[in-house]
């Protein structure tokens, strides 16, 4: 199986280099047989990668631990489904695991383009398949997967015990998924700049691709946010590590992407724009993988320094350098047919909205690689922490906050400063005045203040989208209003799935702002004893300890009570792997509504027990958040059916965006 | 003035609003990454207030007050070595001949308050 595995590896190294070679020789020569020719070779690649991607897994079940990666990653008492996600736990198992995400992308951009957009096809086919050129390259001469040991050991080493939480099942596919989904939206830009058909045929077919990609982006990182914050236990979910921003960055300047195609769609503006912000967030998920893996910055994360960040360093300089190159050589092609009309009307506000998130995504790339700056330049290596990033992201994002209300309020070309006060001016005083009611309720933090009285003007604009959209059917149509609502929102997916985003968006700025509130005590207590944090008093009951077949178990039980009530028994506890010779802390978290009650086993004896507690404000709307922003993209993705209704009903032009 | 110029304007605002943000944030949070030997070289009156500080810990040198949660060690770079006070949670990944990142204040003689300690994990990822 081992042996397979490495020669579906060369093979599909090989196909995927003819694939390249054929694709753009046959749209040179306009030959439909060469292109189709191109077209098989890839699907070729999908194969033998997903007979490679097999043999690893059969290899990683059947314990087989002559193969290197096999021993590293998996032990005889391994869980099954950990097993399976050790598959791209690892390096090697990663980049096999990103090769077929690939290649099953590539398959299905052939599948769907049969018949339309010809001309691109091949070109598009090109630039993927000569991405998975690269990525063969690495596994055959560099990390392969398949690699064997001299001697088998008796038992592997285990999987790394952070490692054993169900957010590995989730987290690093969905990023995966997302990371490799933008690739193909770069393809088709790419191929859009090659054959200088520059139109938007390239961004309508890739919308959809652009939006699932960026939903896995957003699900990988709150999924990503939600491990680190039950698994590694130091009370918070997000530190501004530079692997939390290599994948932050490509979210950032995707979601620019997706708002920003909007125009050129509706306006053909920003042509030039737009090609290059999705040839950033290309690059900028093979610059996250370089600085992952090179070892340059100094993160909890690393993979341990290695050759492949220079590998992903010259593919990096090279992707940069060719499409830079082409994007400048059709610049002239790329002028817009429109101009702003006025500095106050919807393109401009999305022209903000790109400045704004173009910025953080500036800011978070300059403190990220600082080091490596300030080295380069004063000799001195200077870090920044997560107070530079709180500090120059928060009143970005808080911009950006305000736009998601005013820009429904702002009307395409041009509106006047006096219409949109009038529209701007209710909403506006309902949330200062919110912001008062929580003042006198005690928060006193300006930016606190300044979020949540956003927060309620965000939800007051999007509310009242619905509201009068909904009133209007039912006025006009005659429609009763849950059917107004729904037909609302289906005819104009987009638009109100939108909405339901950026609802949970409002939603996290919420959470995030909680943390202004975050609290926490350390305290040493004897069986029996209690203390207070907040309202809350815990009494520490109890230490067991106990073996199981995975790991040594000390667990301390402590009674939670909630001004006097007794609201349940919090467990947090201290693991010992076995195989691995490093402790595992295992948090307890009390969630609700208004805060999570969050508890740290941090040292014990026969007695006592030492214990931080943290208490941490509104962190559970992230996960609700995350789930509303889940939600509207689904409404967002929903097929059209608009076709059959166009036949049945002659309804106005529907209003986009 | 021209509407064409008027965007134009606005974004350069913008940008120089965000540089500006960049420009004081690093200013006012940047800190020295230094070695051991680095920070003793360093004549005292040019010591940043915080820095960060890197090397191996110094097997044996550990000694760990789990009740108060008080930590000290030895951070080492070579033959020189500094002692390091640190108080709260341990990392997990804290061992003894690991390397480590420390985050605090040099008191001088060979005395650094850490308030934070991260440990830099070998090649398995999370």
């Amino acid at each position: 199986m081992n042996q397979i595995g490495y020669y579906s590896i060369l093979i599909s190294l090989f196909f995927s280099g003819y694939s390249v070679y054929a694709a753009i020789f046959g749209a040179k020569r306009k030959n439909k047989g060469i292109i189709a020719s191109a077209e098989n070779a890839a699907l070729v690649v999908f194969g033998f990668i997903s007979l490679a991607s097999v043999a690893l897994i059969y290899a990683l079940v059947m314990r087989d631990f002559r193969v290197e990666y096999v021993a590293r990653y998996t032990s005889r008492s391994l869980p099954t489904a950990y097993t399976l996600a050790a598959f791209y736990a690892g390096q090697k198992g990663s980049l096999l695991f990103w090769s077929w995400v690939l290649a099953l992308y590539a398959a299905i951009v052939i599948f769907q383009n049969k018949n339309r957009n010809r001309e691109l096809l091949p070109y598009v086919l090109a630039v993927m398949m000569a991405i998975s050129l690269f990525f063969a390259c690495l596994m055959a001469f560099v990390t392969n997967p398949f690699e064997m040991l001299p001697n088998a050991p008796l038992d592997g080493q285990g999987l790394n015990p952070m490692l054993q939480n169900p957010g590995m099942i989730f987290h690093p596919p969905a990023l995966f998924l997302g990371y490799v989904g933008f690739t193909v939206p770069f393809a088709f830009s790419l191929a859009a700049l090659i054959t200088g058909r520059l139109g938007d045929d390239w961004i309508k077919t890739t919308r959809k691709w652009t939006i699932i990609s960026w939903f896995f982006l957003t699900a990988g990182n709150l999924l990503g946010m939600e491990w680190a914050y039950v698994e590694l236990g130091w009370g918070g979910y997000w530190a501004w590590d530079p692997v939390e921003n290599a994948s932050f960055m490509p979210w950032i300047i995707g979601t620019a992407y997706l708002h920003s195609v909007m125009i050129q769609e509706k306006r053909n503006m920003l042509k030039v724009w737009n090609m290059v912000l999705i040839l950033l967030t290309f690059l900028l998920t093979i610059f996250g993988t370089f600085i992952t893996r090179s070892g340059i910055i100094a993160s909890v994360h690393s993979f341990g320094e290695s050759s492949l960040g220079w590998m992903f360093l010259t593919f990096l300089s090279t992707a940069f350098i060719l499409s830079m190159s082409w994007l400048v050589y059709r610049l002239p092609d790329l002028r817009s047919e429109n101009q702003l009309d006025s500095l106050l009307s919807r393109e401009s506000s999305f022209l903000y909205n790109n400045l704004l998130f173009v910025g953080i995504a500036f800011a978070v790339f300059l403190g990220t690689i600082f080091p490596v700056i300030s080295e380069a330049v004063r000799d001195v290596k200077i870090t920044v922490g997560p107070p530079f990033f709180n500090t120059v992201v928060t009143p970005i994002s808080l911009a950006l906050l305000f736009l998601i209300g005013a820009c429904p309020l702002i009307a395409w070309r041009k509106t006047t400063l006096k219409n949109f006060f009038k529209k701007i001016a209710v909403p506006a005083v309902i949330s200062i005045i919110g912001a008062g009611l929580l003042f006198i309720r005690g928060i006193n933090h300006t930016i606190v203040l300044i979020t949540l009285a956003l927060c309620i003007f965000v939800s007051i604009n999007l509310f009242l989208e619905f509201f009068n959209g909904t009133r209007t059917r039912h006025a006009l149509l005659r429609e009763g209003y849950p059917a107004a609502l729904w037909n609302l929102i289906i005819r104009n997916k987009r638009r109100y799935g939108g909405h339901i985003i950026h609802f949970g968006v409002v939603l996290l700025f919420m959470a995030i702002s909680g943390s202004a509130y975050n609290m926490e005590k350390k305290v040493s207590l004897n069986k029996g004893e209690s203390f207070k944090i907040r309202q809350y008093r815990l009494r520490y009951d109890a230490l067991s300890e106990y073996p199981t077949s995975l790991r040594q178990r000390t667990v301390a039980m402590l009674t939670v009570f909630n001004d006097n009530h007794k609201v349940g028994v919090l467990s947090p506890e201290k693991s010992l792997y076995r195989g691995q010779r490093q402790p595992t802390t295992e948090v307890a978290i009390h969630s609700s509504l208004s805060e999570d009650l969050y508890v740290i086993l941090a040292g014990y004896d026969k007695n006592w027990a030492t214990f931080k507690v943290l208490i941490n404000p509104l962190v559970i709307w992230l996960w609700i958040g995350g789930g509303i922003m889940a939600f509207g993209t689904v409404i967002v993705m929903l097929p059209d059916n608009r076709k059959r209704k166009k036949i049945k009903s002659n309804d106005k032009p529907e209003e986009k965006v | 003035m021209k509407s064409k110029y008027k965007p134009i304007l606005i974004s350069m605002v913008v940008v120089s609003v965000v540089a500006y943000l960049v420009y004081t944030g690093l200013r006012d949070t940047m800190t020295y990454y230094l070695t051991v030997s680095e920070v003793l070289a360093q004549p005292p009156a040019s010591r940043p207030q915080t820095l960060r500080l890197g090397g191996n810990v110094s097997p044996g040198s550990v000694s760990w007050d789990p009740k108060n949660l008080s930590l000290q060690f030895v951070i080492q770079d070579g033959e020189t070595g500094i002692t390091v006070d640190y108080k709260g949670v341990v990392p997990d990944s804290f061992k003894p001949g690991r390397e480590v990142i420390v985050e605090g204040t040099y008191m001088g003689d060979g005395m650094f308050k850490a308030h934070t300690i991260m440990p830099k994990c070998a090649s398995k990822y999370t």
